[in-house]
């Protein structure tokens, strides 16, 4: 096995998030097609280039039949311990016994009747501000942070509407792209031109939120949010860290942070709006002084409603189209038990205001590094939303190491790890990327977490966060959230039974 | 020929499933191999007779390869031409295939010379389309870090010479070792072991100083 370290894993980690083409269309069916060529020149006579399929690969099965139970009555003894390896079968790692895979190791379960009255006990933690109801309309300038030497700082410019339901409509100006997101099908389309070509690219099954990566999660990367959600957040903790002022017209936290942009970035200036998270300016510089990235908020507005018509608006026509299936199935709580194996956990409390907006599950998702942690699999996702604010509830089985890489097939399930040893985790919100990983240990002390260390992570880089690991379990609890909320979340988890 | 080939065909079987302890443990293992493949069409066996079971095994392992493919040859159409061809060679080679290396390595392997086959006719080595890389639609709407490390780095990679780009991707990208890179690529592990030096030296100098 290759160590490697610093620039290599970033390589390396790079080099597997590349984008891998889809066949075209009929790639399959030139295949069969070929294939049953070449099958018929064993059988038959001549290859043929015109091939009825409907008519002859009834003739040849009826052929295959029974040339293969000749072949089976004769060598079935044989076939048995022969190495004929092309076909892997299902159960070819160490799993665990239906019974012990259903349950977290130490959950109290609890029933859908302990989370329905749960939901009228939301805990209130006392926020500096009105969270925003009624959707955001906002411009904006931003580059493409440079890695290249002498690369210039292009500022392209933005224009996004985004709903308190977390649909989104964003687009830029030049060179044109226009993004329309439904946060309720998790479903997001692009329009872009490619080459000269008008395209439409169709995501479907798109994750709910972090832990993954960030052009996957259900708000527009390009405005930061999970900056905003964090300096909120440092503030709720650290006041004197943050300082108080104003930018167009509007309250706004500003903080200035050395050290937490690990090699992307030295230092960084942000001034976030206090009502809606988003960030209004962000500055970020390298060791050599010279621009990462800017974000330049130039309107917003949040109090007026927002018509249906801004947020999906019909995208242009486009002469090439492909669609992209993330693997994020939506799914109920009554439901998520059978398609992942084992019982979710679930909070019982959450902050006044939040409620379940969407669940689905994933049955194996790629590692964001794969150097790191383990393949994850059996992924179970809950967001909640308070109008603008989100928050993520994940779990997911650690897959065994090097089991899908970037280069699992989807709807492959990995085995889970046949142990409850733990694992040399890093923190999932920032693996893969050059981030540090600055998250704190706290011993939590009630609900299915009880007397599990979970990893705190309040920085100005990632959303505020919660990870751990339990049994062969990794939990993330992510958004908008400050640490004592965060730490009243994990603390509520109870395993789901329906 | 048509005979040869008949005489060859094994019995029909499922196979003994790969276990990390014969593959020499975790961290010796390739990502994909591991995975358990989909269970088999119609529960029956995958020979040069059923070509629809053979279709359902490759499209196990038809994502890494066109990951590999794309990198080598630069072309989404290119891709798919020398898949297919690589899908065709392997079927038609299901008859002695003995299983003496994973199929996921076979697979490969059949992948690497029929990209070498492709590139010595055309006399040309391959530039991957950097606006493409750049432009396609779910890259270029991210414009956070890691899309543009991305961008930098998928540069960089189609500027490398075949023989590193290969290794480096084996290794780096699918995560196999210099041993198995090497028997893929026809090389020694050492050799794979410098190839990898040497494209990961370049890569890193696309992502600046930095990285």
């Amino acid at each position: 096995m290759i160590r490697r370290r610093g620039g290599d894993t970033t390589v390396a980690a790079l080099l597997r998030q590349l984008p891998v083409p889809e066949h075209a269309d009929d790639f399959f069916d030139r295949l069969r097609a070929q294939l049953y060529a070449e099958s018929d020149v064993s059988v038959d006579t001549a290859a043929s280039t015109v091939i009825d399929l409907s008519v002859r690969r009834g003739d040849r099965r009826q052929e295959r039949s029974r040339t293969q139970r000749m072949l089976r009555s004769a060598t079935a003894p044989a076939a048995a311990v022969a190495c004929f390896v092309l076909v892997v079968g299902g159960g070819l790692l160490a799993r665990r016994t239906a019974e012990e895979r259903q349950r977290p190791s130490g959950a109290a379960p609890a029933t859908a009747r302990d989370f329905t009255a749960a939901k009228n006990q939301r805990f209130v933690v006392p926020q500096p501000y009105t969270p925003a109801k009624t959707g955001v309309r906002v411009r904006f300038g931003t580059n493409m942070p440079g890695h290249v030497p002498n690369r210039e700082v292009q500022v392209q410019s933005f224009e996004g509407v985004i709903s308190p339901a977390g649909d989104y409509h964003l687009s830029r100006v030049a060179p044109s792209i226009e993004v329309n997101f439904s946060a309720q099908s998790g479903s997001r389309t692009m329009y872009q031109v490619v080459k000269g070509k008008p395209s439409v690219l169709y995501q479907s099954d798109l994750p709910l939120g972090p832990p993954e990566p960030p052009d996957q999660a259900n708000l527009p990367a390009t405005l930061s949010r999970d900056l905003g959600a964090a300096v909120r957040a440092i503030n709720a903790e650290r006041p004197a860290d943050v300082k108080r002022t104003e930018r167009l017209g509007r309250p706004a936290l500003e903080m200035t942070d050395q050290g937490s942009g690990g090699t992307l970035f030295q230092k960084q200036h942000v001034i976030v709006d206090v009502r809606t998270g988003f960030p209004l300016l962000v500055e970020q510089w390298k060791a050599d002084g010279t621009l990462y990235r800017t974000l330049d908020v130039t309107e917003i507005v949040d109090d007026q409603p927002i018509p249906a018509s801004m947020i999906a608006p019909p995208l242009p026509t486009a002469t090439t189209q492909s669609t992209e299936s993330k693997h994020f199935a939506a799914s109920t709580l009554a439901d998520v038990a059978k398609a992942v194996g084992y019982q979710p956990l679930v909070p019982l409390s959450m902050p006044a205001g939040f409620e379940l907006a969407r669940v689905a599950t994933a049955p194996s998702l790629d590692p964001v590094d794969g150097q790191t942690n383990p393949a994850y699999a059996d992924v179970v996702a809950l967001v909640y939303r308070r109008g603008l604010d989100t928050v993520t509830v994940t779990t997911r089985r650690a897959a065994p190491a090097g089991a899908l890489g970037s280069v699992s097939a989807p709807g492959v399930v990995p085995a889970p790890l046949a142990t409850t040893a733990p694992l040399q985790l890093k923190d999932p919100l920032v693996q893969g990327t050059p981030l540090p990983d600055m998250s704190q240990p706290t011993t939590i002390s009630t609900g299915a977490l009880a007397g599990d260390v979970v990893n705190v992570g309040i920085y100005p880089v990632v959303w505020p966060h919660v990870w751990a690991q339990h049994g062969d379990l990794i939990i993330t609890i992510a958004g908008d959230l400050n640490r004592r909320e965060l730490l009243q979340v994990a603390g509520s988890l109870q395993a789901y039974v329906h | 020929m048509k005979e040869t080939r008949r005489r060859h065909v094994e019995p029909a079987m499922t196979v003994a499933p790969l276990r990390l302890e014969e593959r020499g443990g975790a961290d010796d293992a390739t990502p994909f191999e591991l995975a358990p493949a989909p269970a088999p069409v119609r529960g029956g066996p995958v020979t040069d007779e059923d070509p629809d079971a053979f279709i359902e095994m490759i499209k196990h392992y038809d994502r890494p390869l066109r990951a590999l493919v794309y990198r080598l040859m630069g072309d989404r159409d290119v891709m798919d031409d020398v898949l297919q061809d690589v899908y065709l060679r392997a079927f038609r080679a299901l008859p002695s295939f003995r299983g003496d290396a994973a199929p996921g390595t076979w697979l490969y392997r059949i992948a690497y010379n029929v990209c070498i086959d492709e590139l010595r006719r055309r006399q040309r080595q391959p530039r991957v389309p950097l606006d493409e890389m750049h432009d396609q639609p779910h890259d270029g709407i991210d414009p956070g870090d890691v899309a543009t490390m991305r961008g930098d780095v998928a540069q960089a990679l189609g500027e490398l010479p075949m023989d590193q780009r290969a290794a480096v991707l084996l290794v780096d990208a699918h995560g196999y070792d210099y041993a198995r890179a090497g028997d893929i690529l026809g090389v020694p592990p050492g050799t794979v072991g410098s190839r990898v030096s040497r494209a990961r030296a370049t890569l890193r100098l696309a992502l600046g100083p930095q990285s």
